[in-house]
């Protein structure tokens, strides 16, 4: 049993063992999902369906029913598709750059980090499809042999290398996920008592034994995904971000956009984990896995992310005007001063002033204001891609082809039906697969939770104590919730011990499945 | 009546249209008369102007225009004033108040007209009898003016001949405004009327009670080739031939004979003009289908008058006389010698027009004219030379004063114009306020030619205004709206009326391809100069290279031109093969727009309608940028010195001056050869031709759009919708019907939705030429190839050819010291030069712009453009 430094917070609060880790991630599984969830896959569902109609008229009629023009060729399809990617960016970030850096408090939020950025990597990848004059003819971005003289794609070209960027890291993304939840869908097909759903999930779990041999291989797989996938979070938005760079327009011809965009999608894809995770862990009762310190690390990463993001537009604003390049100057006064200016100073409110607020612990760690300013960062990010894209082209080299962008209602229906078809997707996934990493979780319930965490070596007499105060603090409104956060820290101050922290390599739960 | 024109009452050969001869002016004073787009044979005159026009030549005219609403011509003159039309009487009296001839009319002038006017005295003095003074007025007083003034400076023994009379627009107002008042009062009445290419009911300010007169007249004809608004108040019609279906002949001067012969079979069951005459006058018998009653007419008079002239001796066989003439479809012998008549006219007396506090010129719009051809399409979706407003009629007034009046002066795709409405007498008519600058204050300027089809007369799909997602937009009756509104019913036979205006309720949209209208100082898209700079300075000076800094081999900072940098290999098309090129000259351009609607036809251009030009979707291969100076330049696209920050400049140069000079700038597919929309396309749809060209593979094309971003021209088009099938474009599309398919090129592919589309250099043209030299078995010739705009410009401002060729007119032009690429720095390579524009006048602040530094680089005149700050500019020179 390897222990965790006491001043470290507790990721599994409560006194919760391996079986109460099962019953509450399988609860909502396998109980009736309650009216709630009806309602909000209803609406998500009719939002999703409105959406798929504008794209059904978008398809019939051409690209000309959104809002673009000769100037604007791109504006909003290219701005969505840089946010959603940008939000998918987060799952695996967390699952595999965390999961190398050892990262123990990951493992509640891996999960439905990875579904998120997969569904959000879906809503990215309809957009370079729908925008297409003929999609019926998008497969030719495939090097494929053809039958016209063996045609080939142009390897010049960044939206080539968008093409292998997404589907690499869609597919790694994919896999990952899934060996990830085999052992979950394991889990739950030994508990399923109907038969439909006991077959269901027993091939979903691909014959799982959870025998040592498994795991092994399980561990093995993961390390290796995490290793294919760590460059991929870095790869893909980079790429992302020479569909401008490498262009000649100002305010796209940009060399710092590599850096920049990836940052700027590690910042959008954490807020979303926030948002999402912020309703899951209340709806479905996992406050004591999914907790104010859970919520402050990735506040953090926002802060991080964010002052990054701070200061690559500043960087931005000094080598417009330090290079001396009449139309890069002019391109970045035009953003800042020019008709879209809200859009600019919304960007500038939503990325740069609020993360900045995450230097107050006692914000960071509020409950509210973290969905409040998830929510803030995540608009304040659709706008810096707008501002990038449509602020650069809307008023480029020939004043005489300035022009305005003026979205058509197309374009929000489909934006919009992506947000509810997202949301179609993920609550899916909250009812029908484990939200969180059960197996995974387990195996740090004796290092990082609550109750283990306090024993005294003799396993002592402290318990009754603690989970008094637990129940106190999973129910304390936000106000108090950091006074009460505080005090526990001073409490546990003298529980010192110095153990060096790892992941816990062998231990059995109720179930049975014994993990190497 | 027309206010068009019965100028140049000689006093002594009342009602003849002398010939003119711009190439012979030395200086040029417009009064008015736009001769470079609607007056007289512009088209002619545009290619004399232009002709002496060239600072290379042996001696550039200067053009002096004294005019009310900023027209072609105006756009082009190297002084322009701004005058009410009022105020042509006292101009010309002041100009000839300077030699000395007093009138009894007032010579009094602003301050600001009477030092251009003082400029143009000046001028005048100095070229005395190569000079030539133009005005289009129809007053009496005022062209008595002009003729004296003409007489003064000797120009009718060189630039204007009144012994070879241009024949067109000789109307007899007086006959015709007995004629009119006859059928509409009943009194002496005719039986018969015949009506010849004329439409009297859209033309005449009293119109609608002609039409209720025409009705009571036994016998009205028409002849015509629609239905339209007095053909389909007549009792017959007599369908003619449409004039490519027609063989006809023409006396364009008394020296000039033109024919014409058809192009194409008749398509419907119609007999020519000339056939149906000769019919009713009993000299011949219907002909049908495949009539040679017209041939055979024209061809017996040619040979009586032509051919059996004694002076004729060069054919002896009437044969290959008459095969010559078809083919040249022209016949000109030397005009009689000018000479110079007695004025014999008295300035005394004279009246000049009656002005008001609000003047309304009526002009003619260079797409549109007269209405003659308002359901044509493509006339309707070109773009205004001027305001770059397709598909619509407005009043134009100077942004100075709408914003005094609380007009908006700015508007894009969802932000409209206010209406204003005008009454002139009983007559009134609300349209959209267009802020044009240049026009002079208490005078809004209105085109004629709009409001055809009032009453839905069958004049064609196009000539109403169509609905966003398809069909008319319509009038209480169901009945299509006409589009504009027809602005003779205020003619008063002149080319302005007093009247009034006020603001009416509500934004009007506005479908303009334009909405951004001056060039912000931009010195690597425009450039320009005087005549005197481009005389006396180094090319550095005006044209200036674009260096860039590098580490030399010692290490140290040194710079080079940027065309000598390199990210890619070089395309492989220097010096093998051809290599095709164009430069345009911005000295000759004048912005008429015949290249734009030359490059339409040719190309299979599709017409999207006015809510898709709104929405900056027009797909026109070939544009014309129109800038227009701001207070901030001294010239288009050279900056004045200034202490402002750059957000205080940049906000105060997007504003046009109040009466601005102004470029025109052919914009097309520059075909560079590090093209950055190859670069960027997945799928290699877009790729460069061993001969130089941007080649577009619409099969190929997937239509990510990322080369139209990427393109620093911004002239990639993409068919956002099927447009020969889309239901928005039935009615104006022409590719939508059986009929209108006919106009389409053979040659060229009509594209699909979903592709891009940009101008190819014509490459049907110059494979059909590289071809037709392949058969000969020789190389393809400087000058063989021409594209349609530069076959179409009347200026020959646009050269094509095989820039390969060293001795080719492209690559002579090309490595002319007044050639520049624009947006150079960017390092693209364009196939494409421009020509500084020249102008002829003195411009103190320009000169001082532009100077040479003293290091011998980097002229002073792109001042902050390409090196931006000063400091910086230090940095990157040591």
């Amino acid at each position: 049993m390897h222990k965790e430094a006491a001043i470290r917070e507790p990721l599994i609060l409560g006194h919760k063992t391996y079986h109460d880790i099962t019953e509450d991630v399988c609860k909502p599984i396998e109980d009736k999902a309650p009216r709630m969830w009806y309602i909000l896959f209803g609406i998500a569902l009719i939002i999703g369906l409105y959406g798929v109609g504008c794209i059904l008229y978008l398809l019939g009629t051409g690209v000309g029913v959104w809002g673009l023009n000769k100037t604007i060729g791109w504006a909003w399809d290219i701005t969505n598709f840089v946010w959603w990617v940008g939000i998918g960016h987060a799952g695996t970030l967390i699952s595999a750059v965390l999961l190398l850096f050892r990262q123990k408090w990951r493992m509640a939020i891996n999960r439905s980090a990875e579904a998120m950025t997969i569904f959000a990597v879906f809503m990215a990848g309809l957009f370079p499809l729908i925008h297409m004059g003929r999609l019926w003819l998008g497969y030719w971005v495939l090097p494929i042999p053809n039958h016209f003289g063996s045609l080939w794609v142009n390897f010049n070209s960044p939206l080539l290398w968008d093409v292998f960027a997404i589907s690499t890291y869609l597919s790694v993304s994919l896999v990952f996920w899934y060996i990830g939840l085999i052992p979950d869908f394991a889990t739950i097909r030994d508990r399923a008592k109907k038969p439909i759903s006991k077959k269901m999930y027993s091939i979903m779990s691909f014959g799982w034994s959870g025998r040592a041999k498994h795991w092994n291989r399980f561990e093995l797989v993961s390390l290796v995904l995490a290793g294919l996938a760590t460059p991929l979070v870095f790869s893909v938005h980079s790429i992302v971000s020479f569909d401008f760079a490498t262009s000649v327009i100002p305010g796209w011809h940009t060399t710092i956009f590599p850096p920049y965009f990836v940052a700027g999608a590690v910042f959008s894809g954490f807020a979303m984990v926030q948002t999402l995770l912020l309703v899951m862990r209340k709806a479905m009762k996992l406050e004591a896995y999914i907790h104010t310190k859970h919520v402050e690390y990735m506040n953090i990463v926002i802060m991080v992310t964010g002052s990054i993001v701070g200061t690559a537009y500043i960087t931005e604003l000094f080598v417009s005007w330090y290079s001396g390049v009449e139309y890069e100057a002019y391109a970045f006064i035009n953003r800042a001063t020019g008709p879209y200016w809200w859009a600019y100073w919304a960007m500038m409110t939503c990325n740069v002033i609020s993360p900045q607020l995450m230097w107050f612990r006692r914000l960071r760690r509020s409950l509210l204001f973290t969905f409040i300013i998830s929510i803030v960062v995540n608009i304040g990010m659709w706008f810096e891609r707008y501002v990038i894209i449509v602020t650069s082209i809307h008023r480029d080299y020939l004043p005489s082809s300035w022009s305005m962008h003026y979205p058509s209602h197309i374009d929000l229906g489909v934006y919009v039906g992506t947000i509810g078809l997202f949301f179609v997707f993920f609550l899916l996934f909250a009812r029908y697969f484990p939200v969180l990493a059960l197996n995974e979780v387990k195996t740090i319930l004796k290092s990082s939770g609550e109750y283990y965490k306090n024993l005294p070596d003799d396993h002592g007499h402290h318990e009754a104590e603690v989970v008094v105060e637990v129940k106190e603090e999973v129910e304390v409104v936000i106000e108090e919730d950091t006074a009460t956060e505080e005090e526990d820290s001073t409490t546990e101050e003298d529980n010192n011990d110095d153990e060096p922290k790892s992941e816990d390599n062998d231990s059995s739960d109720e179930d049975g499945n014994t993990k190497e | 009546m027309i206010p068009s024109m019965d100028p140049e009452d000689t006093t002594d050969r009342d009602g003849i249209i002398p010939s003119y001869d711009f190439s012979s002016a030395k200086t040029i004073v417009g009064i008015g008369a736009d001769f470079l787009n609607s007056w007289l044979m512009p088209t002619v005159f545009a290619g004399q102007y232009a002709s002496r026009r060239n600072p290379d030549g042996d001696w550039m005219s200067q053009h002096f225009q004294f005019e009310s609403m900023m027209s072609i011509t105006g756009s082009n003159a190297d002084y322009r004033a701004m005058i009410k039309p009022s105020e042509q009487a006292s101009v010309l009296a002041y100009l000839l108040k300077e030699f000395g001839v007093s009138s009894s009319v007032s010579a009094n002038l602003s301050e600001e007209v009477k030092a251009i006017a003082n400029n143009a005295a000046k001028a005048l003095k100095k070229s005395k009898g190569e000079s030539l003074v133009v005005c289009d007025s129809n007053n009496k007083s005022v062209q008595m003016l002009v003729n004296k003034l003409n007489h003064v400076l000797g120009a009718y023994s060189k630039t204007i001949n009144v012994n070879d009379p241009i024949n067109m627009f000789r109307s007899e107002d007086e006959k015709m405004d007995k004629f009119v008042k006859s059928v509409i009062s009943g009194k002496g009445r005719p039986d018969a009327v015949v009506f010849m290419g004329v439409n009297p009911v859209y033309t005449l300010s009293n119109g609608a009670d002609f039409a209720k007169g025409l009705e009571k007249i036994k016998t009205t004809v028409a002849v015509s080739s629609h239905a339209d608004e007095t053909a389909s108040k007549c009792k017959f019609i007599a369908p003619s031939h449409h004039d490519l279906e027609a063989w006809a002949d023409y006396a364009v001067t008394n020296s000039h004979y033109a024919i014409a012969q058809p192009t194409i079979r008749p398509l419907h069951n119609t007999a020519s003009t000339l056939e149906s005459v000769l019919v009713w006058a009993g000299k011949a018998k219907r002909g049908g289908k495949d009539s040679k009653v017209a041939y055979d007419y024209i061809k017996g008079l040619w040979e009586h008058y032509g051919f059996n002239d004694p002076n004729q001796t060069k054919y002896t066989d009437f044969h290959s006389y008459w095969t010559n003439i078809v083919h040249n479809s022209c016949h000109g012998s030397e005009a009689p010698a000018a000479t110079e008549p007695a004025f014999t006219g008295s300035l005394s007396g004279l009246k000049a027009a009656k002005g008001g506090d609000l003047e309304i010129v009526l002009y003619q719009k260079a797409g549109i004219g007269t209405g003659l051809q308002a359901g044509n399409p493509w006339l309707q979706e070109m773009p205004d030379p001027m305001t770059k407003v397709t598909w619509d009629n407005y009043i134009t007034m100077n942004p100075v004063e709408m914003e005094k009046a609380g007009y908006v002066t700015t508007y894009d795709q969802e932000n409209g114009l206010n209406q204003a409405t005008i009454k002139v007498g009983d007559a009134s008519f609300t349209l959209p306020v267009y802020p044009l600058p240049g026009q002079a204050f208490g005078t809004v300027g209105v085109a004629l030619g709009y409001g055809r089809g009032a009453n839905a007369e069958k004049i064609g799909k196009a000539a109403y205004q169509t609905a966003q997602y398809g069909g008319y937009i319509t009038d209480e009756n169901d009945n299509p709206k006409p589009i504009g509104a027809n602005a003779f019913m205020i003619a008063n036979g002149d080319m302005f009326v007093a009247g009034s205006m006020t603001k009416a309720e509500g934004l009007y949209p506005i479908a303009a391809t334009q909405i951004q209208h001056t060039a912000m100082g931009r010195h690597s898209v425009v450039r320009e100069t005087t005549l005197h700079g481009y005389e006396t300075k180094d090319k550095e000076a005006y044209n200036p290279t674009h260096l860039l800094g590098f580490l030399n081999e010692e290490g140290e900072h040194d710079t080079k031109p940027v065309s000598e940098f390199d990210l890619w290999d070089e395309h492989p098309v220097e010096n093998i093969g051809h290599r095709w090129g164009m430069t345009i000259d911005l000295s000759s351009c004048i912005g008429c727009g015949s290249c734009l609607i030359a490059c339409q036809a040719e190309n299979n251009v599709p017409v999207v309608g006015k809510d898709e030009v709104r929405k900056g979707r027009e797909m026109h291969w070939l544009r014309i940028d129109r800038y227009f100076a701001s207070e901030e330049e001294a010239a288009v696209g050279s900056r004045k010195d200034h202490e402002k920050s750059k957000i205080e400049w940049f906000a105060d140069a997007e504003h046009p001056a109040a009466n601005p000079s102004v470029v025109h700038m052919p914009m097309m597919c520059h075909h560079c050869n590090h093209a950055p929309c190859e670069t960027v396309c997945p799928v290699a749809a877009t790729t460069h031709s061993n001969e130089g060209l941007n080649q577009m593979t619409y099969n190929r094309c997937i239509g990510t759009r990322y080369c139209a971003n990427n393109c620093p021209y911004k002239v990639r088009r993409f068919n956002w919708f099927n447009y020969p099938s889309y239901k928005a474009q039935a009615e104006i599309n022409p590719a939508q019907d059986d009929l209108g398919r006919m106009v389409l090129n053979p040659d060229v592919t009509v594209r699909t939705r979903g592709v891009m589309e940009k101008c190819s250099f014509c490459v049907q043209r110059i494979q059909a030429t590289k071809l037709d030299a392949k058969s000969e078995g020789r190389p393809v010739m400087d000058g063989e190839l021409s594209t349609a705009c530069s076959d179409s410009c009347p200026t020959n401002a646009i050269i094509v050819g095989d820039w390969n060729d060293k001795e080719s007119m492209i690559r002579k032009s090309a490595d002319d010291k007044r050639a520049y690429q624009a947006l150079e720095e960017i390092g693209v390579k364009p196939n494409v030069w421009f020509k500084v524009k020249v102008r002829n006048n003195e411009n103190k602040e320009l000169d001082e712009l532009q100077v040479v530094e003293a290091h011998g680089h980097g002229g002073h005149g792109d001042h902050g453009d390409d090196h931006g700050h000063d400091e910086h500019k230090e940095n990157t020179h040591h």
